[in-house]
């Protein structure tokens, strides 16, 4: 009996510790479900063992277990492990009720029973194990990504700074590969010099103070960059080191710097006056230059209201412009308010915003150009000024693109007859004969001209023009070149020389006219005077009888005598009239006097002189002495004048005559009459101009006047 | 014959006078003499000239002029020129005046006057 209670106390206690277990208990036999505990049912969900048992075969457990394989194959063996080896424990999932998996850990122990063997299954729900294991290989899965895709570097290290971890950025950053780093001392990505100026606080760090310092890390290649490094203690006793990289902020931080330097560089010493103003127009700032311009001090120009307190209404309305419309440009003459200056000034007034359009501020630039504007108006006035030259020129002036007329002025109209229209696109030899005096085509000669003026130097040269009428007119055309709107442009200056043309040709002719009226002079001297003298000592040698009267021999000798004195004094005559015998051998002063000697006894002449015995280049003796003879001659032959004063003065190398009579005197239409010609005066301008002289015949004197100066360097001066 | 010579130069006048005093006296009765045509016909208004030995180039009037007039007043009068040889184209015109002969003034010879005399 007692071993019957015993067992039945046995069973009971066993059936207690099976019912009340926490963890749910499972017998099986022979592979096949036996009974379970209530702890199984609560964890799986069920209300009763029967609506297990009816779901067990089906759905107690998923398909496949999450290492892959059949949840059956793998049950079996893994019971069939523990009969085997009496005990075996693994991990299972299970489904419960509702189909949500259960993760279990299971042992499995063979208990043998009557020669039965029976497996024991105790279950423990590690669901929640499980899960918190998932999690937590998640969250390192993640902590490995941001890690890695870290954009800071990003260095863990333990103890004296020993490093454990490295992530991508560190090794973009540095050139290092993590195997490098990893196992190394984070020491050696700085300088020692670093390391000495700024240590690593492992101490600081180590009692959970984060450092953040920035510091230059050494690169494998050699290189340092500038990096922000963040250092702190982990939970777990590990250190981390953030390092951002600071060479863009550095090099924006440098920019920034440049540029404000820059700036500041232009507001202090730009040529422009700079100032700053604010949203109501007030000034805030400006520089030195505005100061000079306006010519008042910064003290009185920042703060000053320039709405309220110009006296400007256009400078005015542009700042208000400016702060309504965001620009705006004035130019004009202003007179300051503070400095009482008046300038011509350009300003232009800019707002500045920001990206939301938010004022920031007005900036003005402020330019004096009154230099600028005086020399426009003074181009203005000068252009007036030569355009007044230019049309009331006593020339023709022409300018001209290559041979092309582009304009001309008033006088050109004038000369060649033609109206402005007639002149304008044609060219130079359109008002030019077909050929120039010197038998050369006009055209090709103007073509040649205006090419030489351009490659060389201003020309001057006479020029055959021909008027609108075909009349042909001797010019002197002067060629300049110069630029006129970037462009080569020939200005052609033609003076119309007709008249001096006409002048000249008749002193040519008179020059003519009058060597060959001297030569005929001296061909009749010789032939009237000469001639009948040697013909009549002809008569009397041949008249000449030795055996003849005496007293007749003796006449026809004294006869030959004369004849023969008289031809010596006619030839002597003769050849004085060619070349003055006394001229050449004792100067100026003795032949005139020579010559004055005989006409003394016709008219009464003065003659002074300072020349004596000085000798003078003997072209410029002859001219004076010819002109003195000339002159004389005029006076005794048409003046009707009782006195003459010649007068001979040389000084400072000039020789000056003065020659004047108190006769009828000479008006001027003389000068270019036939009878000035008949009077010689044409002779006496050609000699005059033979030597380069001065002359004037002076009108309305009470007589007849003339003076003559020209340069006379003496004989011995030139010697010496 | 009564004779004028009309010539500038009194040298040669003299000469001429010489020439015929010393080889025609026989047949020269009187000489006359004048300085320019002008005087030439005054002396003729005055004198019966046979004969007149005129020069071509004087002041005044010249030996063609006054040849011209000559032949027109006195018919009778005989003119000869005198001229210097580079004046022969004058001489042509001088006998075209009415000159009856010439003398060339370097020739002048009792030759060169007989000739004169002896075409008349």
């Amino acid at each position: 009996m007692n071993s019957i209670v015993k067992l039945f106390e046995s069973q009971e206690s066993f059936r207690l510790l099976f019912d009340l277990s926490y963890d749910p208990i499972l017998i099986f036999k022979n592979f096949q479900f036996i009974d379970c505990n209530p702890a199984t049912l609560t964890l799986l969900g069920y209300s009763s063992k029967d609506e297990f048992q009816e779901e067990l075969e089906t759905i107690l457990s998923p398909e496949y277990q999450p290492d892959g394989e059949r949840s059956l194959d793998k049950a079996k063996k893994m019971m069939k492990n523990a009969y085997e080896r009496g005990y075996h424990r693994f991990e299972w999932m299970h489904l419960n009720k509702e189909g949500e998996s259960l993760y279990l850990d299971v042992t499995l122990t063979k208990i043998p029973f009557h020669n039965k063997n029976f497996l024991f299954a105790i279950w423990r729900d590690i669901s929640k194990q499980k899960e918190y294991e998932n999690n937590l290989t998640k969250s390192e899965e993640l902590y490995s990504l941001l890690f890695d895709q870290a954009a800071d570097g990003i260095l863990v290290g333990v103890g004296k700074g020993e490093i454990i971890d490295a992530n991508k950025s560190i090794c973009d950053l540095t050139g290092y590969n993590k195997h490098e780093l990893i196992g190394n001392n984070i020491n050696g990505l700085f300088t020692k010099n670093e390391l000495k100026d700024n240590p690593l606080r492992y101490d600081l760090i180590k009692v959970g103070n984060t450092i953040i310092k920035e510091r230059n890390i050494v690169c494998k290649d050699g290189r340092l960059i500038p990096v922000e490094m963040n250092t702190k203690i982990l939970e777990d006793g590990r250190m981390q080191a953030l390092f951002r990289d600071l060479s863009a902020r550095k090099a924006a931080e440098k920019a920034l710097v440049e540029s404000e330097e820059k700036y500041r560089n232009v507001f202090n010493y730009a040529p422009l006056g700079i100032l700053h103003y604010d949203q109501y127009g007030v000034i805030t700032d400006c520089n030195q230059n505005l100061v000079n311009i306006i010519g008042s001090s910064k003290e009185q120009l920042v703060g000053l209201h320039m709405i309220e307190d110009l006296n400007n209404n256009e400078l005015i309305k542009k700042v208000e412009q400016s702060l309504k419309e965001g620009k705006a440009v004035f130019e004009d003459w202003y007179t300051s308010v503070t400095g009482e200056k008046t300038t011509f000034v350009k300003g232009v007034f800019k707002c500045i915003y920001d990206e939301n359009h938010h004022f920031i501020s007005g900036i003005g630039l402020i330019e004096d150009i009154t230099k600028r504007k005086k020399a426009e108006l003074a181009m203005i006035e000068s252009e007036q000024k030569y355009r007044l030259l230019f049309e009331n020129a006593s020339d023709a002036i022409m300018l001209m693109n290559e041979d092309v007329f582009i304009d001309c002025n008033e006088k050109t109209l004038e000369l060649f007859g033609c109206s402005k229209k007639e002149i304008i696109g044609q060219t130079p030899y359109k008002f030019s004969p077909e050929k120039q005096p010197d038998g050369k085509k006009s055209k090709e000669k103007a073509r040649e001209k205006i090419k030489e003026a351009i490659q060389d130097k201003p020309k001057i040269f006479e020029w055959v023009h021909q008027k609108a009428d075909g009349k042909n007119f001797y010019t002197e055309v002067s060629l300049n070149i110069f630029d006129l709107h970037k462009k080569k442009t020939v200005q052609a200056i033609v003076r119309d020389i007709s008249e001096r043309k006409e002048f000249e040709q008749r002193i040519y002719e008179t020059i003519i006219e009058t060597e060959e009226r001297e030569r005929q002079r001296l061909a009749s001297d010789i032939h009237d005077e000469i001639g009948p003298l040697l013909s009549s000592l002809k008569v009397y040698i041949e008249s000449l009888n030795p055996k003849g009267e005496e007293a007749k021999q003796i006449y026809i000798k004294t006869k030959l005598q004369e004849l023969i004195k008289e031809t010596v004094d006619n030839v002597r005559e003769v050849s004085n009239a060619i070349s003055p015998y006394i001229l050449n051998k004792y100067g100026l002063e003795a032949a005139i006097k020579s010559f004055i000697q005989k006409t003394e006894n016709v008219i009464s002449i003065r003659f002074k002189s300072n020349v004596k015995d000085k000798r003078f280049p003997l072209k410029t003796e002859i001219v004076y002495f010819r002109i003195i003879k000339e002159l004389l001659n005029n006076t005794l032959k048409h003046a009707r004048a009782k006195n003459i004063d010649v007068n001979l003065q040389y000084s400072n190398g000039e020789l000056q005559l003065c020659y004047k009579d108190d006769g009828i005197g000479l008006d001027k239409k003389h000068l270019s009459s036939a009878k000035a010609q008949g009077m010689g005066l044409f002779n006496i301008i050609n000699r005059v101009n033979s030597i380069q002289g001065d002359y004037k015949f002076y009108e309305n004197f009470n007589g007849f006047k003339f003076t003559l100066m020209a340069k006379a360097e003496k004989e011995e001066d030139k010697k010496s | 014959m009564v004779i004028l010579i009309v010539d500038d130069n009194k040298q040669f006048i003299e000469a001429f006078k010489f020439l015929l005093q010393e080889n025609f006296a026989d047949r020269v009765e009187e000489i006359f003499e004048a300085s320019n045509g002008a005087e030439c016909l005054d002396i003729l208004k005055r004198d019966a000239i046979d004969i007149v030995f005129m020069d071509l180039e004087m002041p005044v009037m010249n030996g063609i002029e006054t040849t011209r007039k000559i032949i027109d007043l006195y018919r009778n009068i005989k003119v000869v020129a005198v001229s210097f040889h580079s004046e022969l184209e004058d001489v042509k015109k001088m006998l075209e005046a009415g000159a009856r002969n010439y003398i060339i003034k370097e020739e002048l010879s009792p030759e060169a006057i007989e000739r004169s005399f002896s075409k008349l």
